[in-house]
This record gives structure tokens, sequence and C-alpha cells, in this order.
């Protein structure tokens, strides 16, 4: 079943088996990880000393302090839980443009985060979302879960408009504790992303976000007339393609970007940008490594 | 559509081009894209990228294009326009009176009228209606108005001179209207029109509002059996009113003057002043002046010879007066066979007059002492004086043509004469002192018919030379080509439209094609009446070049001044 998934690579998946997602700030996990938590508890690694107190178990009593201070010093260890990582995809139709699609691209892109974070046994949630939601895997873990995460990705498909700050709501509305959340959209919102982003920030989780580029099908090269119709939501409009409107269109698409990054820095998301024109073993392994979202 | 040369017309296949150029570089592809934010975002800051804004544009750039290559097409082809062509109807009236059975080169005036008639009517616009009638001493109808050609000129060639006198009176003016409700034009072909119809004077027509083209074809002067100068017009018209061909001159005389003098009054006396001349007239009789009507200007003395002339005397009026008073007897007389057109005005004067001799001329023969007049003979008629109810005379300045009454007239040496009637000229023109004159010889204000019709184109022809944008063929160095024929007739050949500008400053023109008897101009008086008519359309030409090149500036400023890229692949 699972060579039936078009972005089933094992070689690559391979390859990602020693990655594993970083965390910026620290969560209070439910269960045991390989994470640190923000509890103290039974770990290898030190946290702290801290005076003995009756009740306390006496096997963590250091007694080379003792011997020397004559005090009864307790040595607290942090605690290792795992993290959850809500990866959402936008299914809109704008991310079933470009060659391969954008939504493909994102598919692939979570597959690697799902694999990645099931092999940390970290709890993995799928959620795809246009003006609604479109589907969703609830948190699971353990390395058989990824079948399962593959076959909800091949399900997913492109289709209804853009609502992003409806959407994220109702997202953070059952994401009752913190998280990674890593968003895969092509943000091409009319009614903007600013809102929506917040409302996850305010939820106390961690945002990722990964712009998804594509460029369009017609020809760079041609000076003619275009009658554009928008996939979402069915206008159209006639554009005089030119050099001049190519390179007005870039230049757009850079402020937007910009504005973007602007945005992300000041609310301390982690901001990732590709296109689907670059390979994706190169950008996951090179972009994110750079970006020190996976580190070795 | 009207061209004088359709064939530019094949330049209108430009268009093609233009259009399939249009229509291949505006194909609108349709495409689905993933979203159209950030096209929005962009066209509400520029949006003239958009499609249909530039399309539009496009659009109207094509109109233009197609635009340009019409006017310039229209412009080469030379486009005109017709005039109304329904009111074109034309009655021939033939005069078939004893007098048409002349015979002059062995055939009959008739025969010349016929055939004159028949190459009118060849050359008559195909959609004019023509009727014929003839006229001995009363008038009769020959057919209504038709249109074949072949049915009128077989009635021409049946028609034949009769031994009655014709005339044209009022009542025949009455039938034809009666006759042919619908005619807007009749020619005349006649040797004499003794008699004129009092009742209109539609020649005047002609010119009034300017809402016709006429073309003359000939014109000629001769002798009638009855003593008289006969003018005789060939008139092409189109689309004017009705008017009647003129056909008599009379032997009257006139004189023309340089300019116009305004007169002061001076001193009361009463002299008789005895005229005669030798050639003209052998005695015209004494004449009273009235000292009461004499003035002085300049040191140039005026006595009034009649209502209409005076004599101007060199020196001021009171020592004029002396020396006449002294004599009492002043005689206007011909000196000498050498000097044939030297008209004297002889002072008989005992006792001498120290003012008079500066002016009296010495006759080398006899000794005569004499005061030259001739063309020192100033008189205070201007043609406006003369004629002032006269369309053309209502709206023309002329500075330097003036026209009045006197008995007489000395000839210049250096006068070329245009038209004579019996040896006497008709029509003169000269050069003096830098200036051009025209002189017309007849009594403008009594001639009628003939007068209404040949001094309104005389006119456009004297001004034409006189501003020098004359062009017709040239015999004596004029553009009067007098061409003077075995039986004393001229023809006149000249052709133009001639442009006058009234006081309003309006601009006025006047068509006048003038042709000559030569039977190569002749034979093809259609082609030559469209060249003429075509030449007027020059201003539509003019219009068309200028038209196409405000839509060019205006495209260059509109278009690539704003950047707009057309779509080049």
């Amino acid at each position: 079943m699972i060579k039936n998934i078009d972005f089933y690579d094992p070689f690559f998946l391979e390859k990602l088996k020693d990655l594993h997602i970083i965390a910026k700030k620290l969560f209070q996990g439910r269960q045991k990880g390989k994470r640190k938590s923000l509890k103290k508890g039974s770990s290898l690694e030190f946290s702290d000393f801290r005076r003995y107190a009756p009740g306390d178990d006496f096997r963590f009593i250091d007694w080379t302090i003792h011997a020397r201070l004559k005090r009864y010093m307790i040595r607290s260890f942090w605690d290792e839980t795992n993290i959850s990582v809500y990866i959402l995809i936008d299914t809109s139709m704008s991310m079933g443009f470009g060659s391969p699609s954008k939504l493909t691209y994102a598919k692939k892109i979570s597959a690697c985060l799902a694999s990645t974070a099931l092999s940390n046994h970290d709890k993995i949630s799928i959620t795809g979302f246009s003006d609604t939601v479109s589907g969703k895997i609830s948190l699971l873990t353990g390395k058989k879960q990824l079948i399962y995460c593959f076959g909800f990705l091949q399900k997913l498909k492109s289709g209804g408009k853009s609502d992003f700050k409806t959407s994220m709501k109702k997202i953070s509305q059952f994401s009752h504790e913190q998280a990674i959340v890593i968003i895969l959209s092509d943000l091409l919102y009319p009614d903007g992303y600013k809102e929506g982003l917040i409302s996850l920030l305010k939820q106390g989780h961690e945002v990722h976000l990964i712009k998804i580029n594509a460029q369009p099908e017609f020809s760079k090269n041609s000076a003619e007339n275009l009658r554009l119709y928008d996939s979402e939501t069915g206008e159209h409009m006639e554009v005089f393609l030119n050099d001049e409107l190519i390179k007005a269109l870039e230049k757009e698409k850079k402020a937007h970007t910009e504005n973007i990054k602007n945005f992300c820095r000041f609310s301390k998301i982690l901001f990732f940008e590709t296109d689907t024109n670059i390979e994706f073993d190169k950008f996951v392994l090179k972009y994110f490594k750079s970006q020190l979202f996976i580190k070795h | 559509m009207n061209l004088i040369n359709p064939q530019y017309l094949i330049s209108l296949l430009f268009i093609i081009p233009v259009l399939f150029l249009f229509f291949y570089k505006n194909i609108i592809t349709a495409f689905k894209i993933d979203s159209l934010f950030f096209y929005k975002k962009l066209f509400k800051k520029k949006r003239f990228y958009q499609s249909g804004v530039f399309l539009k544009k496009n659009y109207f750039l094509l109109f233009t294009h197609i635009l340009i290559i019409l006017s310039l097409a229209l412009a080469m082809g030379g486009l005109f326009f017709e005039r109304d062509k329904n009111k074109t109807n034309t009655v021939i009236l033939l005069d078939t009176s004893a007098s048409m059975n002349i015979k002059y080169k062995g055939k009959s005036r008739l025969f010349y009228a016929c055939e004159e008639a028949g190459k009118w009517i060849n050359t008559a616009c195909n959609d004019k209606k023509i009727a014929l009638a003839v006229i001995n001493k009363k008038l009769k109808i020959v057919t209504p108005f038709l249109a074949d050609r072949d049915i009128l000129k077989k009635f021409l060639n049946e028609i034949k001179p009769t031994d009655t006198a014709g005339k044209i009176f009022d009542e025949h003016i009455k039938l034809i209207e009666k006759s042919y409700p619908d005619f807007s034009q009749i020619i005349v072909f006649t040797d004499t029109l003794p008699d004129i119809p009092e009742k209109e004077n539609l020649a005047y027509k002609i010119f009034n509002g300017s809402d016709g083209n006429i073309a003359i074809t000939s014109l000629k002067i001769t002798d009638n059996q009855a003593g008289q100068s006969i003018l005789t017009l060939k008139i092409r018209c189109d689309n004017v009113k009705p008017f009647y061909i003129p056909l008599v001159i009379n032997n009257n005389h006139n004189i023309l003057i340089e300019k116009e003098l305004s007169l002061n009054a001076a001193e009361t006396a009463e002299i008789n002043i005895s005229l005669r001349t030798k050639d003209w007239h052998d005695d015209i009789g004494s004449v009273k002046i009235d000292i009461k009507d004499a003035y002085d200007a300049d040191n140039i003395a005026y006595f009034k010879l009649n209502s209409k002339s005076y004599v101007k005397i060199q020196g001021k009026s009171d020592s004029v007066l002396r020396a006449v008073k002294a004599n009492s007897d002043v005689s206007l007389s011909k000196t000498s066979d050498t000097h044939k057109n030297d008209i004297t005005v002889t002072i008989n004067q005992p006792g001498g007059g120290d003012l008079l001799d500066k002016n009296l001329v010495i006759n080398p023969v006899t000794g005569e002492k004499s005061l030259f007049v001739g063309e020192k003979v100033f008189l205070n008629k201007s043609i406006k004086t003369i004629y002032p109810d006269h369309p053309i005379m209502k709206n023309i300045v002329l500075g330097r043509f003036v026209i009045a009454y006197c008995y007489r007239m000395k000839m210049p040496d250096d006068a070329v004469v245009l038209a004579e009637a019996g040896n006497i000229p008709v029509i003169f023109c000269r050069r003096s002192a830098g200036s051009k004159y025209v002189v017309v010889n007849f009594p403008v204000d009594e001639t009628v018919f003939i007068n209404q019709i040949s001094f309104p184109i005389f006119i456009a022809n004297s001004l034409s030379w006189l501003q020098g944008n004359h062009s017709g063929i040239h015999i004596t160095g004029d553009f009067f080509a007098a061409d003077f024929l075995e039986n004393g007739g001229v023809t006149l050949n000249h052709a133009g439209i001639y442009n006058f500008t009234d006081k309003n400053k309006k601009n006025h023109r006047l068509y006048v094609h003038l042709l000559s008897d030569d039977e190569s101009i002749c034979s093809q008086p259609e082609r030559s009446y469209r060249k003429t008519q075509a030449i007027e359309n020059i201003y539509l030409k003019k219009f068309f070049i200028i038209f196409a090149l405000i839509l060019l500036i205006c495209e260059s400023i509109f278009f690539y001044g704003l950047k707009i890229r057309r779509p080049v692949k």
C-alpha cells in the first residue's frame, strides 16, 4: 500500500531517520520522550541543586556536597518528554497549481516532517484546511503510524477558498496543549494572514511558516493578452503580459514576502520560503539545516 | 463617392495588414492561475497593465490607423462631392428665325447652333434631363424633358430655320416656365436678341449664393446683319438657377479711368465747349459746362461735361476759368491722322495763359496747341457706383477697378486689345507705372443681358489677371488669348477658379471655364469641367492630409508617450 503513495521515497526517508525537529522553546509534554521538558524529572541531564526537603527521594542526595558543607542537597534533573507537532497544510484551490503542484510539494514536506517526528517519539497531527478544516488526523505516535499519515496525505486534495483566519481559529480550538505548528501554505490570502497566525501564537504554539511558491505556467518570454482566472473565486482579469508587468509582479511578490518576513521576525515565527521548482530533497536538507530547523 | 484618381484607392489595401496585425497580436489566451492576489494588488497601483485597458487603447489605435490610411487614400484619390444633381433639367432653346439662315463657310448659323447643342448634349451628365424648344415668332415645344440622348439628337437634326423674325418676349419665358416647371436652366442658341425680356434678370441668379458651377465654353463677338455686335456665350452649367444666355452688345464706348476722385465746389462760371471727334462720332455737339460744377484739387481743375463725366485740366480752376473766359471756345478734336486715337481738348485762347502753356501740346503738323485728355481723363464713377446692385459688386472689393462714362477715349500705345467689335476696342488691358489696368469699353449699366453674364465673368478674369494668378493660353502676353477670327469675333481662353474676399473677409469662389474653338479642347469639355471642379477640392485634399498628420501626432502623444508598448513578438 505504501508503495502506491507517490511521494513515498524510502531512500530519502532513510536519510531523515537521524533528524529531528528542533523546538526553540521548551514544552511540557504529557508522555516520556527524548526532549527536554519544562518539568524536573529523572533524565540524565542535570538541572540544579536544592535543599533536601522531607519526602524527597534520598537517592538523589549529593553526598559529596554533604561531606564538604554538612548540608543535604538534592540533585535535580530535567525531565524528558515528547512534543506535539501540528502540520497544517493549506488545501485551498490555489495550492493545486504549479509544477509540481504546491500541494504535492507541501505533502512531501509534511511526509518528511511526520517521519522525522514519529521517529523521535513525537506526536504528530496533520490537518488540511482551506476555508474550513478539510481533513484531520489527531495526534499519533510511533513509527507505525507513518503509513497512516502517508495515507492521509495521499487523500488530501485541493479545493475550496482560502480563509486563513477562520481556519486557524478553528484549529487553535482543538489544539489545547502547546505544540510546534508547521504551516505549509502559499499565503495568498486576500483577507490577510496576520490574524490567523496571531491566534495560534496566543495559544502558546511555536509556529513555523513555510511559504510555497509556484511559477505561473504561461510563458514569460511572450508579450500577449491573457485572461487569467482565479482558481478559488472564479474571477477573471485580462492582462497584457509583457516584461514590464512580469517585473512589476516579481517586485510585488518580493514586497509581499518581505512583509511576511518582517511580521514573522517580529512575532518570533520561523519563516521559510521555497518554490516548487526547487528540488524537494534539497530544500528539506539544505534549507532546514541552514535554518537550524533540523540538526543531525 | 467621386474620385479624380480612383486608382489610388488601392492604397486602402494597407488596412488589411493593419487588421491582420491587430487581430493576430491581440488574441486573448485564457489561463487559470492560483490566485489573482498579486495582479489585483498591482492593478490598484498601475491600471494600464490591464489587458482591457490596453485593448481599448489598441482598438483606438487601430481606428486611428485606419482613419489615417483612409484619409491619405482619399487625399491621393482626390475626393470631391458633386452638387445636387436633381436640379439640372435643362431647356435648349434654339433660335430658328430668318437670321439663323445666314450662311457662314457654307453652313447656316442654325447648323452651327445645332452642332453646338449636339455637342453639349453629348457631354452633359447622364443624370441630366434635357428638353428641346425652338423660337421664331412663337415658342414651340419640341420635346419634353428626356434622358435619352439619341432621341434628343434625332429631334435636333429635324430642326430647320424659318422665315419669320425671332424675338424673345416675356411671354415666351412664361411659356417655358409653364411647359417645363422643373427646368433649372435654359441655354439659348441664337444670333441676336434684340428685345430683352424685362421680366427678370435671371442672370443675376447665377452667382446668388454661389450655389452653382458655370463653365463657359466659348465667347464670340461678331456683328449681325443689323450692324449690332453680338456676343455669343456657350455656357456649361451644373446646378445653377435659371438664367439666359446674353447676346447683344451695344456700340457705346466708354473709358476706364484710373481712380475715383472726390471733388470740391469751386467758382461759378458758364462756358461753352464744342466737342467733336472724327472717327467715332463726327460731331457730338456742343456741351455746356456749368462752372458751378467745376472743382479743383491739387492743381487740377475738373469741369463737368455731363451728369457722369468730367474733363480734367491741369491748373487751378480760377486760372483755367480766366483762360476759358478769355476765349470761351474750347473744343475737343482729333488732331491728325498719325495720332488716330489721340483726342485733344483744344482751347482757342488768343491771349494764351501761363498755366495752359504747360499743358498744351503743340501739334507738329499744324502747330496747333492742344490739351491732352485721353488717358488723363479722370471720371468719377466706379463700377460700384454704376452697378451697385450687382451681386458680384456687392461682394467684391475692387480697388483698382474703376469704370466710368466718357465719349472720348485715347487708346494707349502699350494697350493690348482683348476684344473688339467693329474695330472698336471693347476690352483692352495695359500696364502703367507698375500697375495693371483692365479697360472695359462699353456701358455696363445700360446693357442688360450681355453684361449681366459676361461682365461678372470679365471681372473674374480681370481680377485674376490683376492678381497675377492667371494661367490661360497666352498670345498677347496676357491671359486673354485674343484669337481674332475671320468674322471679327474673338475667343477668350481661360479657365480657373477665382477667389474673392468680401467686405466681411469671407471668401467667395467663382468658377469660370473658357475654352477656345479648338476642337482638341472643345471635344473634352466634360473632362475639363470635371477637372476644374476637381481643382476646387485641393482644399479637401489638404484637409485629409492635415487630418492624417494630426491623427499621427495624437497617436504619438497619447500612445507612445504613455509608454504603452504594442505587442511585438
